[in-house]
């Protein structure tokens, strides 16, 4: 009776597979052999057998389960990717919890990186979409006494550089400003206005544009009105719909007929902008407009091959200061800049786009980190597993490549996710971006911006499997095994380890939260700055009126005052005016003026001009300070009067009172009859003087293309309305051309601030967010690691306040550590913001101090759930844990 | 494309109880305890077969596809016992026959003969 149990017993001790497959049977068996003849020695020989083949069946259960290397059939490098592959995405599925945070966590950090960097790569790094672009260079105006300005060129200027430097094989002669514009006006349809540049005709040649149909100018039309016109292609499209027999024909530009003489490409992008529809000839005609004190033309041009931007700037000089030589009055320290047309073209938009990148690419690190910690955690959890892989012969290379396809798989999967957020992500940049943003038409889909997501991609998974993994290879399988059945906390090391990401984590996370915070006090200051006007409930408007009908001065001022007028009586106006160029709007018809100073000697300075009617400084709270403003008596046929800027007043006469001084503008002369208060000709609160000028008084000069201001009692917008009935009651083929609140050009002017400070601070939640996690994290996984030592801490009789205590100072021992070694990165990193920042040091203490606090008290909020759960750890129960 | 069959040469030379067993099986089907007897009946001078040795032999034939297990015969006896049976596969035969065939060889070589005369 005793045998069958003898053997069963036995059969016990047979691997679980062996014992599956064959113990009943081998136990029939027995029982079959004892029912033909019991015997003990039988029995005895039986239970003998089974003892002496149990240390074999293991080993050759394990074999079955770890073949060893050598053994194993040699398989590829694919085949063992395929089969690691398979593993990890089997041990992924089985833990959905941590794939879904690692995956999340990592499609917001390399969405973030490629969104970004997609922006980067178009605006910053991408050639110019021109042949050779690293030849093109752009001209500016600039003073020896105050470098760094930007100013326009004189046409005298701009055509002597051409002529006699020798350094480039063309020059783009281009004018910019709005009067360019053209009022189109088509049988059958509302007459609109479209941009038009005005080109010399080396402006297509230096860019290397070819047309798609006819030809672009020759230099003998850069004449006085020539009226023929080069299409764009969309223009063309519009107008025609793809017609070619359109070249010859005629369209009505501004109520005259210009011949289209050429169609540009599809391609082809204007330097000045996208919204460019046509090109006719700019007058560049010596004498006229064009002469050394009308600064009004930009310039690109090519360089000569083989001739460096040095070599250019040194002909260039030399031209300039012959100049400066021949035309003392006008060319006094003036000299002409050269500089790359990407360079020029990006601008400043490249600090914040690098700035951007970097904050981004912090932020993957953090998600890294944050990942890695993840990574560690689980990979204590399969200590035991791996040491026993050890223990049977696993090779450690092979363990580290399983851990890191692993990690990859994580981090392509993330990058896929990223890839999608990228996506979004470019929308949403492109949505919240500054229109201003330079070539944000060409940001979209490269193949080099896969290259870069599936690099960082890889990059990442490398960056963050790689500790766990070392780590995991170097598990020594016998202090393992023998560590028993209580769960290991993965030793010291590890422990120090996560401890160590997490500090990491919280030091990046306050490089870039001092970072946010310099921008948002910079961009809090940019608000706060005052620009000398007010913005709030004025709208606005242009209006230009086509030369073809308006010929006539005369007839131009009594429009804009008959249409002035009846703004002034819309229901809802206030007050209304108009004038040449808005405020905070940037540079527009700088002129230099001559004066005597109290010595009565000739000085000059330089001027922005602006041409007003109707109430324009009483509708924008422009104050007067002294004299009058303009009358009804200051007409053509009076003395030339002006008000000035109380800062041009300083400048120009000191202490004596302005007011019945005179100015000279060519050989013009106006009497100053009052004094307003200074106005920012940038949004970043930058003065400037200024000379206003009446319409009625000066309208001849040209036709001035005003915008008007309409301050309103009621609600935006409600204004553009009424104001187009009335001005088609005027005349209804006029255009009333983008209406807006002043508020919003404002606005567009700081949109790049508003833009960088924008991802700044999503970019620094996004890092606060993973910091806490990550500090949250690894503090509940302490305290759960130590409960059996909490519980005998409290069993002798520790204070649920001692316990709290040492868990949260772990907390800030880990804080400290990280923001220690992130206050001295974010000193460090603080120079790269210098150029972005307003009104504020980029390393301002307050901020610095307001961020240790922010992270501290984060940090001790993080640790607060686990220290709590830690007090309620019951002795009792801990222990038995055991 | 190749002949993907194990050949029989890889198995050689088999172990004495595994070729003890795959010469009892070879054209015949039995169970375990049947084995045991069909072993002693054929070879009473060797060691009988134990149990514990016998099902780790079954076990890896059956890996190396050299035995199957077929049906049990229709007489079995009606008890709770699992009896399952056993039988050569054409591979089985093969290798047995290739086995039986080595020996063979082995034991007619003259240096095998002058060993057995030696001892005579």
């Amino acid at each position: 009776v005793i045998g069958p149990r003898l053997v069963a017993l036995l059969l016990r001790l047979y691997p679980a597979a062996f014992r599956r497959r064959f113990g009943e049977e081998m136990l029939s068996t027995y029982l079959d052999q004892r029912d033909a003849g019991p015997s003990v020695r039988q029995t005895l020989a039986t239970l003998k057998s089974l003892l002496a083949c149990l240390p074999a069946a293991h080993l050759e259960a394990r074999r079955l389960q770890y073949p060893p290397e050598s053994q194993r059939p040699r398989t590829s490098l694919m085949r063992t990717f395929a089969t690691d592959l398979r593993h990890a995405a089997r041990s992924l599925v089985k833990q959905p919890g941590f794939a879904a945070v690692a995956i999340l966590t990592l499609a917001l950090g390399i969405g973030a990186n490629t969104a970004v960097f997609s922006v980067l790569n178009s605006v910053v790094l991408a050639p110019l979409p021109y042949d050779q672009p690293e030849q093109l260079v752009r001209l500016y105006t600039d003073y020896r006494k105050d470098p760094g300005q930007r100013e326009f060129l004189t046409g005298l200027d701009v055509l002597d550089v051409r002529d006699e430097s020798g350094a480039f094989s063309d020059v783009g002669i281009l004018y910019t400003y709005r009067e360019t514009g053209s009022d189109l006006t088509l049988p059958g349809a509302e007459p609109r206005r479209i941009r038009v540049l005005e080109v010399g005709a080396g402006y297509f040649t230096a860019l290397r544009a070819t047309p798609l149909l006819g030809r672009t100018f020759l230099p003998d039309e850069n004449g006085a009105a020539v009226p023929r016109v080069v299409l764009s292609h969309r223009l063309w499209q519009e107008l025609s719909g793809e017609d070619r027999s359109i070249i010859g024909r005629t369209i009505p530009l501004n109520m005259l007929d210009y011949e289209v003489i050429g169609v540009m490409r599809p391609t082809f992008r204007d330097v000045a902008g996208e919204d460019v529809a046509a090109w006719i000839p700019a007058n560049l005609l010596r004498g006229d407009r064009n002469n050394r004190d009308n600064h009004y033309l930009s310039a690109i041009a090519r360089l000569k091959p083989g001739m460096t931007l040095a070599q250019a700037q040194v002909r260039v000089d030399a031209v300039m200061a012959r100049a400066e030589k021949a035309f003392v009055d006008s060319n006094k320290d003036r000299i002409m800049r050269v500089l790359p047309l990407l360079d020029d073209t990006v601008g400043e938009s490249r600090a914040s786009v690098f700035v951007l990148m970097g904050a981004a690419g912090l932020v993957l690190l953090i998600a890294c980190l944050n990942v890695a910690n993840l990574v560690l955690a689980r990979s204590l959890g399969q200590t035991r597993d791996q040491a026993i892989r050890t223990a049977l012969g696993a090779n450690r290379g092979r363990l580290i490549r399983q851990r890191l396809t692993e990690s990859v798989l994580v981090a392509v999967v993330g990058g896929a996710a990223g890839s999608l957020v990228a996506f979004w992500g470019v929308k949403l940049l492109l949505a919240v971006s500054p229109a201003s943003l330079p070539r944000g038409e060409e940001v979209g889909f490269d193949p080099l911006l896969l290259g870069f997501a599936l690099a960082t991609t890889v990059l990442t998974g490398l960056l963050f499997g790689a500790a766990p993994a070392w780590r995991a290879s170097r598990v020594d399988p016998t202090e393992v095994l023998h560590e028993g059945s209580r769960g290991n906390t993965g030793g010291r090391t590890a422990g120090h380890m996560r401890d160590m990401l997490v500090a990491a984590q919280v030091a990046v996370a306050l490089v870039l939260l001092t970072g946010a915070g310099v921008l948002m006090k910079s961009f809090v200051a940019l608000q706060r700055v005052n620009l000398g006007f007010e913005s709030a409930r004025i709208e606005t408007f242009e209006v230009n009126l086509p030369e073809a009908r308006y010929a006539e001065t005369g007839t131009r001022i009594r429009f804009h005052e008959a249409f002035g007028r009846k703004l002034a009586e819309l229901p809802g106006v206030e007050k209304a005016g108009a004038l040449s160029w808005l405020p905070a709007n940037g540079n527009y018809h700088i002129w230099g003026i001559r004066y005597r100073d109290a010595a009565g000697a000739d000085q000059r300075t330089a001027a922005q001009f602006r041409v007003v009617e109707g109430d324009v400084f009483g509708t924008l709270g422009i104050p007067l300070l002294k004299g009058r403003a303009f009358s009804a008596a200051d007409g053509l046929d009076t003395n030339g009067v002006a008000l000035i800027s109380v800062g041009l007043a300083q400048k120009a006469f000191g202490d004596r009172d302005p007011i019945g001084e005179s100015f000279w503008r060519n050989s013009r002369s106006f009497r100053v009859i009052g004094v307003v208060g200074d106005v920012a000709v940038e949004a970043n609160g930058t003065v400037f003087p200024h000379v206003y000028l009446s319409h009625a008084q000066f309208g001849g000069n040209r036709n001035w293309s005003l915008t008007y201001v309409v301050r309103t009692s009621g609600s935006s917008g409600a204004v553009s309305g009424p104001a187009r009935a009335a001005l088609a009651t005027i005349d209804p083929a006029l255009v009333l051309h983008r209406p807006r609140p002043l508020s919003d050009v404002v606005a567009q002017h700081r949109a790049r601030e508003r833009f960088t400070l924008l991802l700044m601070a999503t970019f620094a939640a996004v890092a606060l967010t993973l910091a806490t996690i990550g500090v949250y994290g690894v503090l509940s996984y302490a305290v759960t690691q130590r409960v059996h030592e909490i519980g005998v801490r409290m069993a002798l009789g520790a204070r649920p306040g001692q316990v709290r205590g040492a868990v949260l100072r772990h907390g800030l021992v880990i804080a400290s550590a990280g923001i220690a070694v992130g206050l001295v990165a974010a000193v460090g990193l603080s120079r790269v913001l210098e150029t972005m920042v307003f009104g504020v040091s980029p390393r301002d203490p307050l901020i610095f101090a307001t961020v240790v606090l922010v992270l501290g008290a984060v940090v001790l909020a993080a640790g607060y759930v686990p220290a709590r759960r830690a007090t309620r750890v019951e002795p009792l129960e801990a222990l038995r844990g055991d | 494309m190749a002949d993907r069959s194990p050949r029989s040469g890889q198995f050689l030379p088999l172990a004495p109880l595994d070729f003890q067993i795959l010469t009892l099986l070879a054209g015949r089907e039995l169970h375990g305890y049947g084995m045991v007897q069909a072993a002693a009946a054929a070879f009473p001078e060797q060691p009988a077969l134990e149990i514990g040795s016998l099902y780790r032999i079954v076990g890896r034939l059956l890996d190396q596809g050299l035995i199957r297990e077929v049906a049990a015969p229709r007489d079995e006896p009606p008890d709770q016992r699992v009896r399952r049976y056993y039988t050569v596969t054409a591979l089985g035969r093969r290798v047995g026959q290739a086995e039986a065939e080595r020996l063979r060889a082995l034991l007619s070589h003259p240096a095998t003969l002058r060993l057995l005369g030696a001892r005579r």
